[in-house]
């Protein structure tokens, strides 16, 4: 708590001064920044992370966004990978997040998690981010999910350079990054190219050495002609060890993946436009125990190889009909998805296994109407209806209805209220394919019926909100541990959650924001609460960040009870010249950040670590 | 192309995007009236909003006619047309403009995500223009 003070009051030392140009140039950068084209009030409770906010947290990958996020605790996988877990739900449960890099949507078809392919994503390329919680506009097409990331990347008039960064920290990871954008007449392209080392704590078990270092490549390439179209391409490479791996006691293995996609986007007059996607993402996985893999098929297998892939196919048509007060969008599109297993062998055998449908099509239409009932007040309409067909001639159709109301109550009060009819439809890893259980391709849909409400009051430079809601699962898909399978549950499945949050401006350079959320629900295999505090200086040539993440104790889905977690990061950056930038930042200081249990440990997603950076832009 | 819902409901974001012409008038207001030459600095630019904001200030004197101006603020070369503007120096709202017109001087553009401002030292020596302690901190020896 000291600590605390001590940082508040350092704080308050910082403002006053006057308006000279260097000021009316930050605040002219401000009042500039991109999220105030991008960010959508109408779409969800929204969280933005501007430019200004992710330089100075020094946010190199995704995960170092997501972790901040509440009702969200991030956890380390069993394979070393990492994903979101929603507040008092397992790893296993079926809670997808979607993740799109301007409109298009990363693939997950595989893994039905995208943020287990993507967490280490670097974000040098991106301007900012903006999430949107409970209520997705249905605007954003594609299947729905719990929680929508939009990442938006850099406005190449707005870079005009080239800049490079490299990176080691203390546990011997190393990390080179390239951003090159320009602007030529109508023309312009963004170039990102990524390479990086990950090094993480190894752990020892009775049987084991478990590591989760790897290596990862990421590349992305956009090219666009003004109102006319954009033509993106992203690839992606990472192969890291096992880590826990599917048995208890892995001796050696690796998780390798590769995506890539290409993305188009032709603007027409009168707020038309197309959008066409193809991508096809690998993943393989080598695993090798002492003792036994559990695998449903055969039993004892000590060695798992497999490989499967999937591409995918989307079309979509969008038209915008803007009149007074009115804005209506309409949209369709089209998308399939192709799952094919190239590999599955125990013991060096091939197993033939009867897996699931492997062919999805899912034809999509959607609209959605904004009507202003006056300046102050807005109501939201939506709806969509998503028919799935897949290659077992299995099929349904689902949909969804929205309705939001927004208002400015008056110059301080702002309130949002959401409503939405909504479903998850099962993925292919619990339909179609699994290395390590059974997979059940008779899973229906499960439906959601969501409420929630927010209240924003902002007065001077101080913004207060108060969120609460409520939400209903029917048929939800559960993994039952006794049929070793994903299963509709008959029984319904509701939790109520409340949220509250302060953000202060001292002024242009210096902020805090403080967050608080809890859910309510029968049982926790994850934290039911958390709170989150940031902290954001400028002094002279200095930027500040400190970060603090609470999670509380939990007992995991095993019955191991985990402590509670202590997250607490703080970055410097120093700014040498207009070249050159210096960022030191130590992570998970207290080394005491929310753990998973894997294998009998307690693993923490976030390392303890030290991470030297040098920026340098020409 | 802003929805509706933007355009209701960001008050203050749209305060903010409302303010851009005003505060890029602002900062150049700022620079201008901290540079002097050997005449009455009146600015002509090509950009019609950001005159117009120009013309609010109480500091700077404007005009509607490059061919009166002492000082010529410019988005597009191919603005200007008349030879007796082409001798002027020019402040340039776009980097890559020091490079193509010699008698630009300084620069207000974006770079890195960031609103930028550089002052070329031979130019402004050439030009006989001086400029106030404030700007000295952009003042740079050549065009990258």
């Amino acid at each position: 708590m000291r600590f605390l003070v001590f940082l508040l009051l350092l704080t308050a030392l910082l403002f006053s001064e006057e308006l000279s140009l260097e000021n009316l140039l930050k605040e002219y950068k401000s009042s500039e920044e991109l999220y105030h084209d991008t960010k959508k009030e109408s779409a969800g409770h929204v969280t933005v992370f501007s430019r200004s906010d992710l330089d100075k947290m020094q946010a190199y990958t995704l995960n170092d966004v997501l972790k901040t996020l509440r009702f969200f605790t991030l956890q380390t996988r069993r394979n070393g990978m990492t994903t979101l877990v929603r507040s008092g739900e397992s790893q296993m449960s079926s809670s997808p997040v979607k993740v799109y890099i301007n409109s298009h949507e990363l693939n997950s078809a595989t893994l039905g998690n995208v943020l287990v392919q993507y967490g280490k994503m670097g974000l040098y390329f991106i301007d900012h981010i903006e999430v949107y919680q409970s209520g997705n506009s249905v605007t954003f097409g594609n299947e729905p999910g719990t929680m929508l990331i939009k990442l938006y990347t850099k406005e190449p008039s707005r870079e005009n350079s080239t800049s490079t960064q490299a990176s080691v920290d203390s546990l011997g990871s190393i990390t080179l990054q390239g951003v090159d954008a320009k602007k030529f007449d109508n023309y312009s392209y963004l170039a990102n190219v990524d390479l990086r080392k990950n090094n993480h704590k190894d752990y020892t078990t009775t049987n084991s050495e478990l590591s989760r270092d790897g290596a990862r490549g990421q590349f992305y390439f956009k090219f666009s002609k003004d109102s006319d179209y954009d033509i993106e391409v992203g690839a992606t490479q990472e192969k890291y060890d096992i880590f826990g791996g599917l048995g208890t006691a892995t001796i050696d293995g690796h998780t390798y993946t590769q995506d890539i996609y290409t993305h188009l986007t032709k603007y027409f007059e009168n707020n038309l436009k197309i959008m066409l996607t193809t991508s096809h993402e690998n993943f393989e996985i080598y695993d090798k125990d002492s003792i036994a893999i559990p695998i449903p098929t055969v039993p004892f297998q000590t060695q798992l190889n497999t490989e499967v892939s999937t591409e995918v196919y989307s079309a979509i048509i969008e038209k915008k009909f803007i009149d007074g007060n009115n804005e209506l969008s309409l949209g369709a599109q089209f998308k399939h998805q192709k799952f094919k297993i190239n590999e599955y062998k125990t013991d060096g055998i091939d197993r033939a296994v009867a897996w699931g449908p492997k062919d999805l099509d899912i034809y999509m239409i959607y609209a959605e109407n904004l009507y202003n009932i006056n300046k102050n007040h807005l109501i939201s309409l939506s709806a969509k209806m998503d028919y799935y067909e897949n290659e077992f001639s299995k099929s349904s159709t689902e949909h969804i209805l929205r309705a939001g109301y927004i208002a400015l109550l008056d110059d301080e009060w702002k309130f949002k209220l959401f409503v939405m009819d909504s479903y998850l439809y099962p993925t292919f890893i619990q339909t179609t394919y699994s290395p390590n259980y059974n997979v059940n391709p008779d899973l229906e849909s499960s439906d959601i019926l969501l409420l929630t409400a927010e209240m924003i009051y902002s007065k001077d430079n101080t913004t207060f909100g108060f969120g609460v809601g409520r939400n209903e699962t029917d048929n939800a898909v559960v993994f039952n541990m006794s049929q070793n399978k994903y299963v509709n549950d008959t029984e319904k499945n509701s939790f109520e959650l409340i949220f509250a949050n302060i953000e202060h401006n001292f002024d242009i350079d210096n902020k805090i924001k403080i967050e608080y959320f809890k859910q309510y629900r029968e049982a926790y295999y994850s934290p039911r609460f958390g709170a989150s505090l940031q902290l954001f200086n400028t002094v002279g040539k200095f930027d500040f960040y400190n970060e603090l993440i609470y999670r509380s104790e939990y007992t995991s889905i095993d019955g191991v009870d985990m402590a509670e977690g202590y997250d607490y990061s703080l970055g410097a950056i120093y700014k040498l010249n207009k070249q050159t930038e210096l960022k030191l930042k130590a992570e998970n200081i207290l080394d005491k950040a929310s753990k998973t249990s894997i294998s009998g440990i307690d693993v923490s997603t976030t390392d303890r670590r030290v991470l030297l950076t040098m920026e340098y832009t020409f | 192309m802003k929805t509706v819902s933007i355009l209701f409901f960001l008050t203050i974001a749209l305060f903010a995007s409302d303010n851009k012409d005003i505060m890029r008038a602002q900062i150049l207001e700022k620079i201008i009236s901290n540079i002097s030459i050997n005449e009455t600095v009146t600015v002509w630019s090509d950009n019609k909003e950001l005159l117009a904001e120009l013309k609010k200030s109480t500091h700077i004197i404007t005009s509607n006619d490059c061919a009166k101006a002492t000082v010529i603020i410019l988005e597009n070369k191919e603005k200007i047309h008349d030879d007796a503007c082409k001798n002027k120096p020019v402040f340039v709202l776009e980097y890559n403009l020091l490079k193509e017109l010699p008698k630009s001087f300084g620069a207000f553009f974006w770079k890195k995500g960031r609103p930028n401002i550089v002052i070329i030292e031979p130019r402004i020596e050439s030009q006989n223009i001086s400029v106030s302690k404030e700007l000295k901190v952009y003042v740079e020896e050549k065009v990258w």
